[in-house]
């Protein structure tokens, strides 16, 4: 026994420095003496779970991850994240006729709007999830931390 | 009869449970190593830790997979990496049951930190519970070696 203690505190320490020298290399470093950042979890008024910028970030570029912009077309063309297609709540009917089969082959669909106290993501995200749509998450920060985290934005034509 | 003590004597029955274990861990470890901040968000989910306490295991229970994994299957410290695998199989049996009892969605971030891969959450307490075979197996292999000494 005194054996098998011996080799698992061995293996724990080998897995803390090898952990810690990665975290100190890493693009995806956190700080681990800190709470949690971010409350990932059901808004009070909206039954949706949240993902913070970094998440969001990792996920804007990945193959089969669907960004979706809330806001009115006419903001969307005004500036967004690129990346993200146009899904206003005011077209949503539409949007979804023509689009509804796409969202179900991502595997992931993440909603924002102007910012952490915008509204459209939160009821574009419920309406997407009564539509049959898994995986819906808001990126809450939506285009206020996007731009305050100086992160470029594009124009013009509608994804 | 199902004969467990013949079973043991099989080298290479230990041997793929070796490899099967360890692969697993291994596997399961790197989309966590490299995104610590979203594997951070699925222990969140899990609420089953204090906010000041997810980072902690959000950066070192990948590692400790990866390295006893590793271990296992390259024979080094095989009884530590044994019984440090065996004990992280038991844990996520516990954390999933806690959940599944206190009907808390949640995303299982057990091979990746993509929210959704997880399926069923009785499929993945299931996959743990199959996992535990090869564990045992290992485990008993270990306490049979020690008596023969």
């Amino acid at each position: 026994m005194k054996r098998t203690l011996a080799e698992v505190l061995s293996i724990l320490i080998t897995a803390v420095i090898a952990a810690l020298i990665f975290n100190q290399a890493s693009g995806n470093k956190i700080q681990i003496f800190q709470s949690y950042k971010y409350v990932n979890i059901v808004d009070f008024k909206y039954n949706v779970e949240f993902v913070d910028i970094e998440v969001f970030r990792f996920y804007l570029n990945k193959d089969r991850s669907i960004v979706l912009d809330a806001r009115s077309r006419a903001e969307y063309l005004a500036g967004h994240i690129p990346g993200a297609g146009s899904f206003s709540n005011n077209e949503f009917d539409t949007l979804f006729r023509e689009k509804g089969h796409f969202l179900k082959l991502g595997d992931i669909v993440i909603v924002y709007c102007s910012g952490p106290t915008c509204e459209d993501s939160g009821i574009l995200a419920n309406k997407l999830i009564e539509m049959g749509i898994k995986n819906v998450f808001v990126f809450k920060g939506g285009m206020e931390e996007w731009i305050g985290s100086g992160y470029e934005i594009t124009g013009g034509h509608i994804h | 009869m199902f004969n467990i003590k013949k079973l043991l004597k099989n080298k290479t029955l230990i041997f793929s449970c070796r490899i099967i274990l360890g692969s697993v861990f291994i596997f399961a470890s790197i989309d966590k190593i490299f995104h610590p901040e979203a594997f951070a968000g699925i222990l969140h989910n899990y609420k089953l830790l204090p906010d000041i306490l997810i980072y902690f295991p959000a950066l070192f229970l990948p590692w400790i997979e990866l390295i006893a994994g590793a271990f296992l299957i390259a024979g080094i410290y095989v009884r530590g990496s044994t019984f440090i695998l065996n004990a992280l199989l038991l844990l996520f049996i516990l954390a999933i049951t806690t959940n599944i009892i206190r009907g808390i969605n949640f995303d299982c971030g057990c091979f990746s930190t993509l929210p959704g891969e997880s399926g069923s959450t009785y499929l993945l307490l299931f996959r743990d519970l199959l996992l535990l075979i090869p564990g045992t197996l290992l485990y008993l292999n270990y306490i049979k070696e020690q008596e023969t000494k």
